[in-house]
């Protein structure tokens, strides 16, 4: 019995791409043969996956097919014939933006944001089981036609956060460190709202840090909402207290983990936001907006703030920021909450929906 | 914790609430509200039109900064061997992203006075409508089959049965 996994974009340092990779495990140290096909193969993952147009099911084999679901790929289309001409599909949906935060700033983006879920729409009467990260993602599923959906947290390997960070970096940041360290790791997109975060940065050293600095780790999806942040923070006179760096490997990654005081996101859509899962793992505190399926990851773990005002966020990221046994809670809690993702934990959850859909 | 974070925090600082912070959070609360994500109705010119004067400047400030030093420093060369380059395309495309806000606005224009006249239009079919309609049973009242059959029968009667 074979069980391939489709996803349109196969890349490093992608979590659905690491989803991806973790699920195969899952599957093939449970019996089962296990594939990646993928529409896009980038970096050195070429030995991981291969060019979905050259899947072909093997004569009177039984196989599932399931697919990632996240953005627009002619990919769908495919899997959809395969659906009716027989084959089992099965669907993981990750979210999809809404294409309205992309219309104002990067129109192209926003059209293939609309085209992909009309491809969600598309696939819903030929996807026999599909698996939801949150059960935010799950009650989209259903809006969107879904008839059988099952909640199963992404594949997050935790244990990876605890291995050395790159030490240069690391010593960097503590030669430069004096105020408080905010950090935000997500792609530089108009949803996770860096702009926000920007603005309450600003408040938060006029008022209560003037030492303080903030890092946004992530590469960029849009140019033009880039560049916006960009002026934002020449316009607030904020030099280089903030840094935006773009994507950077794991171990330098871990070295801005490693100094962070607080993580702030101010994210307005999110399907399960990964890096809140990484900030618990790693004791430190969460403050964000609780929108869309961040404060179901949360879980009571965090500050989950209702409203964005600059100084309001400013005030939350101050009382997390100062020692004593609410900051103790915060992070004990982070940790206990990560600990529900464990790898061991959602891995048997995803091979039990698996399981449980070929049982009947 | 697992971070070295509580070293640099600072517990005993005291918040600044004086009346330039209070000026400076204003300017912060409304150059963040310029950048939030809104809807438009699709079929609203305007809304697309400033969407496309939004995307119509070309910024050749490129973004040099990178965690590594070298890479910023190969960055900021490039930028520099490049900029006159970069500045005479921009101009260029700066002038054509101006021309075609400024031919969007034009048509905008266009579309609005034809809606208008379009709404005075269907005001006044609309009246003529009902004005024949009102007009329509008083014109029937004198063509109907009843009143055409009884003059014909006044006519009859004066003039005698048919043979």
């Amino acid at each position: 019995m074979r069980v391939d996994l489709y996803l349109p974009g196969f890349a490093p340092h992608d979590a659905i791409s690491n989803h991806t990779l973790q699920v195969r495990r899952v599957l093939r140290e449970a019996g089962y043969g296990s594939h990646i096909w993928a529409e896009h193969i980038l970096g050195n993952l070429g030995r991981e996956a291969r060019p979905y147009q050259e899947d072909s099911p093997l004569p009177g084999e039984h196989r599932l097919l399931i697919y990632q679901m996240s953005t627009g790929s002619a990919m769908a289309g495919w899997l959809r014939s395969r659906a009716r001409a027989g084959e089992e599909l099965l669907g993981h949906y990750h979210n999809i933006t809404p294409a309205s935060y992309f219309a104002r700033w990067e129109p192209h983006i926003a059209l293939a944001m609309d085209n992909a879920r009309q491809e969600l729409y598309m696939l819903a009467p030929h996807t026999a089981l599909s698996f939801a990260d949150s059960a935010y993602n799950e009650e989209e599923l259903v809006d969107c036609g879904y008839e059988r959906t099952l909640e199963c947290p992404i594949l997050v390997d935790l244990e990876e956060y605890h291995r050395p960070p790159d030490r240069a970096t690391l010593d960097r940041l503590r030669r430069r460190r004096e105020g408080t360290q905010w950090l935000f790791v997500g792609r530089v997109a108009p949803n996770k709202c860096q702009h926000d975060i920007v603005g309450a940065f600003a408040v938060y050293r006029r008022v209560f840090d003037p030492n303080a600095h903030l890092t946004l780790v992530g590469g960029g999806t849009s140019p033009n909402y880039l560049a916006a942040v960009q002026r934002l923070i020449g316009e607030l006179d904020l030099g280089d207290s903030v840094e935006i760096l773009g994507g950077v490997g794991d171990a330098e990654l871990l070295a801005h983990w490693a100094v962070a005081d607080v993580f702030v996101c101010l994210s307005e859509h999110e399907g399960f936001c990964v890096p809140v899962l990484e900030a618990m793992e790693l004791g430190v505190p969460v403050v964000a907006y609780g929108a869309a399926a961040v404060p179901e990851t949360l879980g009571g773990a965090g500050v989950v703030l209702d409203d964005k005002d600059p100084l309001e966020v400013a005030k939350a990221v101050d009382r997390a920021c100062r020692p004593g046994p609410a900051r103790d809670h915060l992070i004990r809690a982070g940790r206990e909450r990560a600990a529900i993702f464990s790898l061991a934990n959602t891995s048997k959850a995803l091979l039990a929906g698996i399981e449980g859909y070929l049982a009947g | 914790m697992s971070n070295d974070s509580t070293t640099a925090l600072r517990a005993s600082r005291r918040p600044d609430f004086g009346a330039d912070a209070l000026v400076y959070i204003e300017k912060v609360r409304k150059a963040t509200k310029r950048l939030r994500a809104y809807e438009t109705n699709p079929e609203d010119v305007r809304g697309a039109l400033q969407r496309v004067r939004e995307v119509s400047g070309f910024n050749v400030e490129v973004p040099v900064l990178s965690a590594r030093r070298e890479v910023q420093f190969v960055k900021t060369g490039v930028k520099r061997l490049s900029g006159w380059y970069m500045a005479y395309l921009a101009a260029q495309l700066n002038a054509f992203g101006a021309t075609i806000v400024r031919l969007g606005e034009t048509m905008a224009s266009r579309v609005e006075d034809l809606e208008r006249n379009g709404d005075e239009l269907t005001a006044r079919v609309g009246a003529v409508e009902a004005r024949l309609s009102r007009l329509e049973p008083k014109t029937a009242a004198t063509t109907s089959p009843s009143t055409v059959a009884s003059t014909s029968a006044k006519r009859s009667n004066k003039e005698g049965p048919i043979r």
